[in-house]
């Protein structure tokens, strides 16, 4: 039970709460108040993700789960996890949009270049094809991938240096 | 915010029956007594000023009218309807690749250029690849913030030059619309001058105005009965149009299928694809019945069809008093402001009652309810609660109360609220006279009283999941100054405001709730501020 945290992530200080097997990737951004929970199996987080403020991600049994089987979280590269986003998705791939105060639920796939829009509550058992979006309660795919928020993370990391303290980093 | 979100709980009763929420109310003051009027009892009139509501450009009825109420530069989002926005953003040097797709869509049929701008700085015919934009080039694209639908994946080129001039769909029949309106237009008025020749026969051999033989006489019979002048052009108008065929051997069936080419039956239809029998639909890719509808030109079965909607002119409304047709209502002309100059709203007028506590309900019982009357009005009023019983009022409108509601004090007892000020910061607190009510009137802040009364339920068993329902009336006398109708202001100009006192009866209709408090609803207990307020008056 441990939490690893790669050289060049920047995990805030203040109200982050990070329990149980947590592996934090690269230059990736946590806010404050954020909560990573790893009950039922580690969570590991790829590079430049941008995690905001509030948000749960969390890896726990469903009800009626057999709690002796641990499954593993992974979350990709180049995530973006906005303001009071709740999610329990157990695979999440790369340059994804969870919107603000989004939900996913445990059994969801969320693949490549997803975005989920504001308030989307997403609880079924699925994969979600390469670039859908979901708004409302409309959904379709989206030719391309949504605009990288690369610039934002960096805006963001030099930014938050000024008035934030981070956790030590201990994996190189 | 009971005005706003609970609007339904407290109903007012309209002149013409109906129950409405305050907020939804207008009165006239030029009827007596003074009338509350909802919407579906006044005059609705619609401004001649038409304008967008995003980009303020405005014109006048006829200008919209030729294009289609549409506003060429603001679009909506075909897939969610919200506003689109357009994005700047500066091209990459061109790959091979990224080309072919524009080519495609400009081959299009369907796709017409709508602004010369973006064809002259783009010299590309639909033959040749367009001209690359150089690099570091800004291109611009419409984007909905909301859904994150872009102009991009319709296969819109983005547009190189100032923000406009985007390829949008053209109705592929829009020249045999325009033939039908033509011809429908020389039917009208050829049906309208027949009309007219048998209304007023001698009218043929005298009109001279209109068949416009002799313009001397035209002018001279037109100033004779003061025809103004647009009525002239009018007429001028119809004449020359039904001058055309006015063989009286040629009926008006014959001369509209001289103008129009007669429909063509369709005999067969292209068969369905074999796919969409044996495929599962995929949810993603077709549209939903209102993206469908939004764009009645196309109806887009396919997600892949939806094009830019043009955002439509709006204009604004004013009412009035279908009574004494005097104004209720009157926006300012400016169509930036959202002001009005003539704001005659219930609200402004009638003391708002709200629920302020809801109790465990108990059958049969009395239960205790905190109600809070609001005053809105620019003087104070002097309000007093009737009980009602009367059999005429409780059937109004399907209203069928499930509860008695009694106010337990004097019958004679009349409250003054005060004008609202907001010069001074007021504390809770009640009055020397208000104490005297023993408790009836238990909080008095600024322009706002709580009254105590009490609601017993009477419903039997098989209405236990009803609302718990009562009627009641509220007796206001407001001082307004005296109003002569302007005919007679001409006549009698008045110096000085008379003020009178007119008492009205409002029949108010309060719905609580159900009876049975269950599905997170709540007891909603005496706020603190209440007991404050009385304790702060007793140390007084």
């Amino acid at each position: 039970m441990s939490v690893q945290i790669t050289n060049g992530a920047l995990v805030c200080e203040e109200k982050v709460e990070l329990i149980g097997d947590i592996t934090i990737g690269a230059r990736t951004l946590i806010h404050p108040s954020v909560k990573i929970i790893a009950e039922a199996g580690p969570i590991i987080i790829g590079e430049n993700n941008l995690i905001e403020e509030q948000t749960i991600i969390i890896n726990r049994f469903k009800e009626g789960d057999d709690e002796s089987k641990m499954k593993v979280m992974i979350i990709g590269d180049n995530n973006v996890f906005e303001v009071g986003t709740y999610s329990e998705a157990l695979k999440v791939g790369d340059n994804n949009i969870f919107e603000c105060k989004s939900k996913i639920g445990r059994e969801v796939t969320i693949s490549n270049g997803c975005i989920i829009g504001a308030m989307c509550s997403l609880d079924t058992n699925e994969i979600l094809q390469d670039n859908t979006i979901i708004t409302g309660n409309q959904r379709r795919i989206a030719n391309e991938k949504p605009q990288s928020q690369l610039s934002q993370l960096d805006f963001l990391s030099k930014l938050l240096t000024n008035f934030q303290k981070f956790k030590k980093t201990n994996v190189k | 915010m009971a005005t706003l979100i609970d609007a339904n709980k407290v109903k007012y009763l309209c002149s013409c029956k109906r129950l409405k929420p305050l907020s939804y109310l207008y009165y006239c003051k030029y009827c007596k007594p003074f009338t509350l009027k909802c919407k579906d009892c006044v005059i609705h009139e619609i401004d001649q000023k038409f304008f967008c509501a995003n980009c303020f450009d405005n014109k006048v009825q006829k200008e919209v009218m030729s294009v289609k109420y549409k506003c060429a530069s603001c679009f909506n989002c075909p897939v969610c309807k919200n506003l689109l926005l357009i994005r700047a953003s500066s091209i990459k040097p061109p790959k091979d690749g990224v080309q072919s797709p524009l080519a495609v869509s400009q081959s299009s049929p369907a796709l017409v250029t709508q602004t010369p701008n973006a064809s002259s700085s783009n010299p590309a015919t639909p033959q040749q690849s367009p001209q690359a934009p150089q690099q570091g080039q800004k291109v611009f694209y419409l984007i909905c913030v909301f859904c994150r639908w872009t102009t991009r994946d319709v296969g819109i080129p983005d547009v190189t030059s100032a923000p406009g001039g985007w390829k949008l769909q053209e109705n592929p029949h829009v020249k045999r619309i325009q033939e039908l309106t033509e011809g429908y237009k020389v039917i009208a008025a050829r049906e309208k001058l027949e009309k007219d020749r048998k209304k007023y026969p001698n009218l043929k051999r005298r009109s001279l105005y209109i068949s416009g033989s002799s313009s001397s006489s035209s002018i001279l019979h037109a100033d004779k009965y003061g025809i103004l002048a647009p009525v002239q052009k009018r007429l001028a108008a119809t004449a020359s149009i039904g001058n055309q065929n006015l063989d009286p051997q040629i009926t008006m069936e014959q001369q509209f299928r001289s103008l129009v080419k007669p429909a063509q039956t369709v005999d067969s239809f292209e068969e369905l694809p074999e796919d969409f029998f044996a495929n599962p639909p995929n949810i993603n890719s077709i549209t939903s019945i209102n993206q469908r509808h939004a764009n009645p030109d196309f109806q887009p079965s396919k997600a892949s069809e939806l094009y830019p909607l043009n955002k439509f002119y709006q204009s604004k409304e004013s009412k009035r008093c279908s009574g004494c047709e005097h104004n209720v209502l009157k926006p300012e002309s400016n169509v930036i402001s959202i002001k009005f100059k003539l704001h005659q709203m219930a609200l402004f007028l009638v003391p708002e009652v709200r629920i302020m506590t809801i109790p465990k309900w108990t059958l049969n019982e009395e239960n205790e309810v905190i109600l809070s009357i609001t005053n809105r009005y620019e003087s104070d009023v002097t309000v007093s609660f009737v009980n009602i019983d009367n059999e005429n009022v409780l059937n109004l409108s399907g209203f069928k109360p499930t509860a008695k509601i009694e106010f337990k004090t004097r019958d004679d007892l009349s409250i003054v609220i005060d004008r609202q000020d907001n010069s001074k910061v007021q504390q809770a607190q009640l009055k020397q006279s208000d104490l005297e009510t023993n408790g009836f009137l238990c909080f008095r802040r600024d322009n706002k009283i709580a009254v105590k009364c009490t609601v017993t339920p009477f419903l039997s068993n098989t209405e236990i999941k009803d609302h718990v329902k009562c009627v009641f009336g509220l007796k206001c006398s407001i001082n307004m100054p005296e109003i002569s109708s302007p005919q007679v202001q001409g006549s009698t100009p008045t110096t000085k405001e008379n003020f009178v006192n007119s008492v009205i009866t409002h029949y108010v209709f309060v719905d609580f709730g159900p009876l049975r408090l269950e599905d997170g609803l709540k007891v909603v207990p005496t706020p603190r501020f209440i007991d404050d307020c009385l304790k702060a008056s007793l140390n007084k």
